[in-house]
């Protein structure tokens, strides 16, 4: 621990020249300075009374175990007593707040070893007293852990920031653009297709045509602007995955599949993406083991393309296994443990 | 630092009749705009003009307009250009708080009022400290970061910053630069253009008139929500309601405000269709100071052309540039389709094929694969008047237009028309809703990039010569109606004549009287 008393953060702040900007920190109570905080001291007379009382009534057991004609039942209803009388030196009359720990650990090993627990826990009290961590100490440091209290405010200022720009997932609803489209305001849909250029995605051409045709000549001629923009950008999209050649893979061809089907793509950009998807298909998937490989790893989507792209290529074997691969992973263990004990047999 | 080249003027000396403000066209870089403020100062040789023209700082650019005579000056106004040597120091004059308010009043919501308050405002601090110096001091420093917190309080500061100082150092330029004299202020658009107009009609008192060929509050908005070069400093998802101002947000309202200050502050708002209304409207444009003036075309010079001999192979021609907003494909793609029903079909693509080579390219492949050789022509720039007597059906596939002067050539040829719903072509093949009696059409608008429909259109005009006849007549009639160079001159003349007549004294103090009660 530094000298000033404070752990990381603080030192780190104060090397910057935070200091005077730190005032509300949380304070780690000077624990092995300053001698010892109230709170333990309660608790380490709690613990000296209780386990001298253990020593004491530990005797008697022993007394009543040895001595001439004794019974074992009268030493073990000794020791409940003895027992009992411990449990209240050490949890009576304490806060609920307090750490209750040493008492718990002293009773427990007087409870268990008896006579021998007892003098152990009597032999343990001096070390109670100097262990570095007293509850309070604790308190705050799991306090601090769990972000409670006051932060210090470059700490304040960074986590509003922060607030104010993060998306709001409470307030705002995302939009159907297409609803939005066809009844929002003006001001809607005109940010909707805003959005639509910024992050197109060619689920959005149907909303995007639909503004085409709006009656209104604002929205119309935005469209119209959104359009030539998006066509741009697929164009520089559908030649990068192309250019990519095989290194597109399973992803690139799903890609291609989407933008071939995108009526915002023209006829002869589409005709090269089938073609595209079709040529990183026939290598990715060249091996029957390729194909239940990429099978198990493919998401729903590429499942299908994958499926699409067998049947229409004639690979109605490998369509099988696919299918078969993919009812397996959909029905869980209990269809893969029947498959496995119908072919046993085999 | 390299001035933008001014062409060779005569001096001004006691002001001029109109002056026109222009944002970043003309007589730099030609176009629509710049061609049309050419036709506008030729076309009233009586009246004397001055020009502001707004750019974003100097450059070295050649003129591409000889002026004509009655140009009396041409200034330039930068408005990234604001702003003295940076100061160390500088105290807040009594009653800043004010000047802050009074900005994110006005560059948050705008307004005739809002514009005068800042006015007022500003010239207060303008007597305690030059803006250009408080511009680049201190206080501005504080009036940033008071101007961020009311506005974009979630954003990120450091892009508010930047932003900030973008939209205040146009702002104060337009307010600070001299005034030229004169008896009309002219703007082109809103923007600081429309922002310049409405100042010097609160500040002289004369007459402030607005004409908008595009809207472009309404081209800057889209411009904005699909610019990559705005940082997204608050994650919204793809929320459309969520209330926090982020950068775009700001850019938006800000060019909001300086429109709705424009359009509450003008005399008269004027367009090129009735469609182009609406988004003026809704922005405060007030019902009646809106006006239409649509572009008009000589007559003349297509009077002598005939139609295509009987027996002739059936035409459709594009007259466009060959890019990507024209939307070439789909006319492939419908003479695709149009060319089952019509083997002999030419159809002809008349325009620079240079500006987007790689689309042309394209465009050329998917000729090809079609197998369509012998059936599309691109013949390069053409003089169109060579062509128009060998076409049957004239076709716009455009995604967005104004008002495209091939429509009007068509017309005045008597070419039916098929265009895609853009602009101003469907009012002036079908007619306006108001017009008395009912030319009747003039061709067909399809959905945009619909070939089917296009190819439907096209080919019952190619294979109806009775229907086409009509049509073609009946645009010509709109055309010679409402879309002539003299109407155009005409209306300009007497706007500009009365709006001089109704020029008042200057205002010492207070609001000039709005312009519609």
């Amino acid at each position: 621990m530094p000298a000033n008393g404070r752990l990381g953060p603080s030192g780190q702040a104060k090397r910057i020249g935070l200091k005077s900007v730190l005032p509300q920190e949380i304070p780690h109570p000077p624990a092995a300075t300053t001698g010892k905080p109230p709170g333990r001291l309660a608790f380490a007379r709690n613990e000296a009374l209780a386990a001298i009382a253990a020593v004491a009534g530990e005797a008697v057991v022993v007394l009543q175990a040895f001595a001439p004609g004794a019974s074992m039942v009268s030493a073990v209803s000794v020791h409940v007593v003895v027992m009992l009388i411990v449990a209240c030196l050490l949890f009576w009359n304490r806060q609920p707040s307090e750490d209750r720990t040493i008492s718990a650990t002293i009773w427990i090993v007087i409870a268990v070893a008896g006579p021998a627990g007892a003098i152990a826990s009597l032999a343990m009290l001096p070390f109670i007293g100097r262990t570095g961590a007293g509850p309070e100490v604790l308190k705050a440091w799991y306090a601090r852990l769990a972000g409670a209290g006051h932060s210090d405010p470059a700490t304040h200022m960074y986590g509003s920031v922060l607030a104010g720009r993060v998306v709001r997932l409470d307030d705002t609803m995302t939009a159907d653009f297409a609803e939005v489209i066809s009844s929002g305001t003006l001001a809607e849909r005109q940010a909707a297709l805003g959005l639509m250029a910024r992050k197109f995605h060619t689920d959005y051409a149907p909303a995007l045509e639909m503004a085409l045709r709006s009656p209104e000549p604002v929205v119309r001629v935005q469209a119209a602007a959104v359009v030539a923009r998006v066509r741009a950008g697929l164009k520089v999209r559908i030649k990068a995955l192309l250019g990519e050649a095989n290194g597109a893979g399973l992803a690139g061809a799903g890609e291609l599949t989407r933008l071939a089907d995108c009526s915002l793509v023209d006829r002869a950009d589409r005709d090269r993406c089938r073609r595209g998807a079709g040529d990183v298909l026939s290598i990715v998937l060249a091996s029957p083991e390729d194909v239940a490989l990429e099978a198990t790893s493919a998401g729903g989507e590429t499942a299908h393309l994958i499926e699409r792209f067998l049947l229409s290529s004639g690979r109605l074997k490998d369509f099988r296994v696919s299918r078969r691969i993919h009812d397996l992973i959909s029905g869980g263990h209990y269809r893969v443990r029947r498959a496995r004990a119908r072919q046993e047999p085999v | 630092m390299t001035r933008l080249a001014a062409p060779a003027l005569r001096p001004e000396t006691a002001g001029s009749d109109v002056c026109i403000i222009v944002e970043g066209c003309y007589p730099y870089v030609p176009g629509g705009v710049s061609a049309w403020i050419d036709w506008l100062m030729r076309s009233q040789p009586a009246t004397s003009f001055t020009i502001v023209a707004l750019w974003p700082r100097p450059a070295n650019l050649p003129s591409r307009y000889a002026a004509p005579t009655n140009l009396v000056a041409l200034h330039h106004l930068y408005l990234q250009e604001f702003g003295a040597a940076p100061q160390s120091s500088g105290q807040a004059p009594a009653g800043f708080e004010r000047l802050g308010e009074a900005l994110t009043g006005f560059m948050t919501k705008g307004g005739r009022t809002a514009l005068f308050e800042i006015i007022d405002e500003l010239a207060r601090v303008r007597g305690k400290m030059p803006l250009d110096r408080l511009f680049n001091s201190p206080i501005a420093w504080q009036l940033v970061q008071d101007m961020y917190r009311r506005e974009m309080p979630n954003g990120s500061f450091l892009h508010y910053f930047w932003a900030w100082r973008a939209l205040l150092g146009g702002l104060l330029s337009v307010l600070e630069f001299p005034l030229p004299k004169a008896n009309v202020y002219h703007t082109i658009s809103t923007g600081y253009a429309g922002l310049f107009a409405a100042r010097a009609r609160l500040e002289t008192g004369r007459p402030a008139l607005l004409t908008e060929h595009g809207i472009y509050t309404n081209e800057r908005r889209i411009e904005l929500l699909m610019a990559d070069w705005v940082a997204d400093t608050i994650d919204k998802g793809h929320a459309l309601d969520d209330p926090r101002i982020d950068l775009r947000d700001m850019w938006i309202r800000a060019f909001e405000a300086y429109a709705r200050t424009c359009y509450e502050t003008a005399t008269e708002v004027v367009t090129l269709y009735r469609d182009n209304q609406q988004p003026q409207r809704l922005l405060g444009a007030g019902e009646r100071k809106l006006k239409v003036i649509a572009n008009g075309i000589d007559l003349a010079r297509f009077s002598s052309i005939e139609a295509p001999p009987a027996g002739a192979r059936p035409t459709m021609a594009l007259i466009g540039r060959v890019v990507p907003i024209k939307d070439v494909k789909t006319f492939i793609e419908a003479a695709n389709l149009l060319k089952q029903r019509l083997p002999e079909l030419r159809a002809w693509v008349m325009g620079p094929t240079d500006e987007d080579a790689e689309y042309y390219g394209e465009c050329v492949a998917l000729v090809t694969e079609l197998g369509l050789e012998d059936t599309v022509l691109f013949t390069g720039p053409v003089n169109v008047l060579d062509y128009l007597g060998q076409i049957h059906v004239m076709v716009l596939t455009s995604l967005s237009e104004s008002q495209p002067l091939v429509v009007l050539e068509a017309g005045a040829t008597g070419i039916p028309f098929v265009s895609t719903d853009v602009g101003s072509c469907r009012e002036i093949i079908e007619g306006p809703e108001t017009e008395s009696p009912h030319l009747g059409p003039g061709g067909y608008i399809t959905h945009l990039a619909a070939a089917d429909e296009l190819a439907d259109a096209a080919g019952d005009l190619l294979t109806n010569p009775v229907r086409r006849r009509a049509y073609g007549e009946a645009l010509r009639a709109r055309v010679a109606t409402y879309y002539t160079d003299e109407k155009a001159t005409t209306a300009y003349r007497d706007l500009y004549a009365r709006l001089s007549a109704e020029a008042s004294a200057p205002l010492s103090a207070g609001l000039p009287p709005a312009a519609e009660s």
